[in-house]
């Protein structure tokens, strides 16, 4: 008998996870390059640029712990649905650390150096 | 609705089967094998020919060693030495790596998912001559003496025309996209088959680890190789045309180059990785006689795996000038990605401590593969940091690593992988004796080789030189190293006379010789054309070991779709998640169509390089023409009731169902399409950003007559695919035909409007890397918009000729999908070309 759960929604929740990490290391990444290539690192800036960076890496990370714990919630007992979702969980819990991981250089290096 | 009726035919011998299924799935002799498209002889025919290759680049590496041998050695000169290491480079990545790993997985996929075939038979088979003509391109160049000489990267300024003039570069751009197109068509082939083409109660979590390792590397060839195609188009147009993508005096940037191909190039060395660890993950459990320890694990590192490789394309750029910050960002993905690797790395430790190995000769090769990859992977780490790599790039160091990486996580994973399954391959046996004395020679040459290669960089030896003074005090380590390398060449000639000595000579095999649990032992060996004479129904990941007896019982047809009909070549497919059997893929015999299509793409390809442009149009013409032919043999021509499958449960026709694998091929094409146009983009906005020269010196014309045109063309155009839709499931046909040539009509007003940007509005291409890339997306978006009305006549022709029903109607999920990518990247090329104007 056909599951009653969605397979590409169930497949997208998969991943789900790390597209949360590239949509941050993309953010990162494109709002430093940007800033700095267009010089907006001063810090005569009303909103230095390592606070909006911290901001967004915090922002994005607690999405992703977020994101965890919707996977923790959604559990389930029951044969592929249950491999599908505690690996869901799994990979979640996984990129909510690489996410925090990614941004820890904010707290390090010069901004535009 | 059953089609067993009582005139039925009588149900088969395990011999009336096999004779009868081997007619419907065999290749024709002689020239009729010219239009084979079995996946094994199609995988077979990649793997020789990858291997082909592999030879021919080992030659260009001896040649390598003989000159470096030495100090001021004349052996080679520079401009030759260039041809050598760029095309050694380039053969070994471009066509050998990844055309091995097609060749495996279009030969193993299906036989590890219990299926007949793979989902898109002819695909496979284009992808193959596609491939087959790319690599010959190079090779012919290099034997003319016009092989690439820019380096396996063909870093701009030096690829482009004012440093390589002559056509050098142009073969590498143009053989490496042809053969790109091959593994885009793999990558859809295999995402597709290992959602929907399995046999039946293959549930995701009972598919064979190695089938988790091909999707995941599947899903990164679709995301990888579009930005390297992309940005060898653009490279070529520069060459081609002047239009400056990469020129800094007039807006574009060499920077842009290296970022198009790192986002490939990393995700690559990833790409060759995971095939070849999915090999250990599948050998290793059979000879330890032990489960894969953290087999969930393992596919939570793949998956972050696959992402996390992504994020670490600039840690090849450390030394361009990126800012620090952005450089760490890189550097810190660098770092993570080892997590996941490591984890792969201490299952496989905690599977051979907790079974008892068997030392064969696979064996053997894993544990070369397990000391050699872990030192690429430790070298690896010392590069993802900064301040080392600044030591280190461009020397020997980064040479022994990347061989350290390549030959031990993708080579020794390949040849433990040839002596596993060479029994399937050919049903015999090789000889001990002779494969342990290519190991031996192998691991010492490779070592011996390579290790004192990690001083020589770090003494200071450039890579890519083609000769040093001898007070340098470099010789005696390049002499070692040369030596060993040739050590290492008589290594693999005896892996060949091995092979070739089993197909000729070897000693009959039992069947399944290594008491594997995986379906692809469950058919004789080497294995017939339909593989297996009826498909099974599994309730585990080892399915031979929960019952011994289920090739016999296969063999008899008491699983799925045993009794050949109709001529139909059928295979299963089933629930995306839950494995149950859900429809009847028919899939298509032997046809020249995909060598006439891969011809046509050759004319255009080799037209273009030797710049006979009207010769390009009229490939082109061709193109469509064979697409429109091959399309228009697919497909039901009237609707179908259910179909038996066997085991007592019917199930309809694909074409007869909403969620066929022709629409899975779209959906996956357009992914590939979508990284495309994201990667341009990219570029886009990149040099708008941070190349030299900008703002440019001219925009466009500011006027509403084209980007209207455009607009009205998409409104028109998707309100008529949807209006097509509904008339067809309401049964009001010639309704639907109507709006289905509105549709089309639409298409062409976005080609039309799309192109009078760059003829009317836009300055010259070759002034400015914005004109160039402005004229550029308004190509992208015409050639999509002809493209849609090309694919809405299809749909009204199938529909006039009653071939397409309110039951029977993928051509139009396919049309909509297409519609709904065009509508999107419309909007957004819209507002790249026209926005800039309105603003300024």
């Amino acid at each position: 008998m056909t599951p009653q759960f969605r397979p590409f929604g169930d497949l997208l929740a998969l991943v789900g996870a790390f597209l949360l990490w590239s949509l941050a290391f993309v953010l990162l990444y494109g709002a430093h390059g940007v800033a700095c290539a267009r010089g907006w690192a001063s810090p005569d800036e009303p909103w230095p640029l390592r606070v909006i960076l911290v901001g967004l890496w915090l922002a994005m990370t607690a999405l992703s712990i977020a994101y965890a714990w919707w996977s923790w919630r959604r559990r389930s007992d029951d044969g592929v649905e249950r491999f599908l979702r505690l690996t869901t969980l799994a990979i979640a819990v996984v990129g909510a650390v690489s996410t925090a991981w990614l941004g820890l250089p904010l707290l390090l290096l010069r901004v535009c150096a | 609705m059953s089609d067993q009726t009582p005139g039925a035919p009588a149900p088969l011998s395990a011999i009336g089967r096999h004779k009868a299924l081997e007619r419907l799935w065999g290749t024709p002799p002689g020239w009729g094998a010219l239009s084979a498209v079995n996946h094994s002889t199609v995988g077979l025919r990649f793997i020789i020919t990858s291997f082909v290759f592999f030879l021919i680049g080992g030659v260009l590496a001896m040649l390598i060693r003989a000159q470096l041998a030495g100090p001021e050695t004349d052996f080679l000169d520079a401009a030759a030495y260039a041809q050598v290491f760029t095309m050694h480079g380039t053969v070994m990545m471009f066509l050998f790596a990844i055309p091995a790993i097609e060749g495996l997985a279009l030969y193993m996929l299906p036989k590890l998912l219990g299926a007949r075939d793979l989902a898109f038979p002819r695909l496979s088979a284009f992808g193959y001559w596609c491939y087959l003509f790319g690599g010959s391109i190079l090779i012919l160049a290099m034997l003319g003496g016009v092989a690439p000489d820019s380096g396996w990267f063909m870093y701009t300024p030096l690829s482009s025309k004012p440093y390589s003039p002559g056509i050098n570069s142009d073969v590498w751009l143009i053989g490496v996209t042809f053969v790109e197109v091959s593994a885009v068509c793999a990558a859809v082939e295999f995402m597709t088959t290992v959602l929907k083409i399995r046999t039946g109660g293959m549930a995701l979590h009972r598919m064979p680890i190695m089938v988790w390792y091909l999707w995941v590397t599947a899903a990164m060839m679709l995301f990888g190789f579009p930005p390297l195609i992309l940005g060898s188009v653009l490279l070529e147009l520069e060459r081609a045309f002047d239009w400056p993508f990469f020129d800094p005096t007039r807006g574009g940037s060499p920077l842009l180059w290296q970022h198009l191909f790192w986002l490939f190039g990393h995700p690559e060395v990833y790409i060759i990785f995971l095939p070849g660890a999915g090999i250990i993950s599948t050998i290793l459990p059979v000879f330890t006689g032990q489960k894969l320890v953290g087999h969930a694990w393992i596919i939570v590192a793949l998956i972050a795996l696959g992402f996390i490789s992504f994020g670490i394309w600039a840690h090849h750029m450390f030394a361009t000038g990126i800012p620090h910050l952005s450089l760490a960002f890189f550097s810190a993905a660098s770092t993570l990605v080892v997590i996941p690797t490591a984890v792969q790395i201490f299952a496989w430790l905690a599977t051979l401590l907790s079974g008892r190995p068997r030392i064969t000769l696979s064996m053997l090769y894993f544990y070369g593969f397990l000391s050699t990859f872990v030192i690429g992977g430790l070298t690896g780490v010392m590069v993802a940091v900064v301040p080392f790599d600044w030591q280190a790039h461009d020397t020997h160091f980064i040479v022994a690593h990347l061989h350290y990486v390549l030959m031990g996580g993708f080579v020794f994973p390949v040849l433990a992988g040839i002596y596993y399954w060479l029994p399937h391959f050919s049903g015999r046996k090789h000889l001990e004796g002779l494969g342990r004395t290519a190991f031996a020679l192998i691991m010492i040459g490779f070592n011996a080789a390579f290790l004192p290669m990690h001083l020589t960089g770090l003494w200071g030896m450039p890579r890519r030189v083609f000769t040093y003074g001898g007070e340098m005090g470099w010789d005696l380590l390049n002499l070692i190293s040369s030596v060993a390398g040739f050590i290492l060449a008589i290594g693999f000639a005896l892996v060949v006379v091995d092979v070739v000595q089993v197909a000729r000579f070897g000693r009959r095999s039992r069947r399944n010789p290594w008491d594997a649990s995986t379906l692809e032992w469950g058919m004789p060996t080497p294995p017939p054309a339909y593989n297996m004479g009826s498909q099974p129904h599994v309730t585990s990941r080892d399915p031979l070991e929960d019952d011994p007896g289920l090739p016999a019982a296969l063999a008899r047809g008491e699983g799925y779709l045993g009794q050949p009909r109709n001529g139909w070549r059928e295979t299963l497919s089933v629930h995306m998640l839950s494995g149950e059997p859900d429809q009847v893929v028919l899939l298509p015999g032997p046809t020249l169509m995909p060598l006439w299509t891969a011809l046509a793409t050759g004319l255009f390809f080799v037209s273009f390089l030797f710049k006979l442009y009207p010769l390009s149009a009229i490939a082109f013409v061709l193109i469509v023409i064979c697409g429109w032919r091959w399309m228009w043999a697919s497909g039901l021509r009237e609707d179908a009731a259910l179909v038996d499958i066997g085991r007592g449960q019917t199930a309809p026709l694909h074409a007869m169902t909403a969620d066929p694998p022709t629409l899975w091929g779209m959906v996956f094409t357009l992914m590939a399409n979508g990284v495309f146009f994201g990667a341009l983009v990219f570029g886009y906005l990149f040099l708008w950003v941070v190349a030299p020269n900008w703002p440019p010196p001219a925009l466009l014309a500011r006027e509403p007559v084209t980007p209207l045109l455009v607009l009205a063309g998409l409104g028109l155009g998707l309100t008529a695919v949807w209006r097509a839709t509904a008339a067809n499931g309401l049964g009001r046909l010639a309704d639907s035909r109507s709006w289905l040539l509105v549709s089309a009509a639409a298409g062409a007003v976005i080609a039309g409007g799309a192109l009078a940007v760059p003829l009317f509005t836009a300055p010259a291409p070759n002034s400015h890397a914005y004109a160039a890339a402005v004229t550029f997306i308004s190509g992208y978006l015409a050639f999509h918009g002809l493209i849609a009305a090309i694919l809405s006549a299809y749909a009204w022709a199938r529909s006039r000729h009653g071939w397409i029903s309110p039951q029977r109607a993928v051509e139009f999920s396919a049309l909509r999908l297409w519609w709904l990518y065009l509508g999107a990247t419309g909007l957004i090329s819209l507002a790249l070309l026209h926005g800039p104007a309105w603003m300024s």
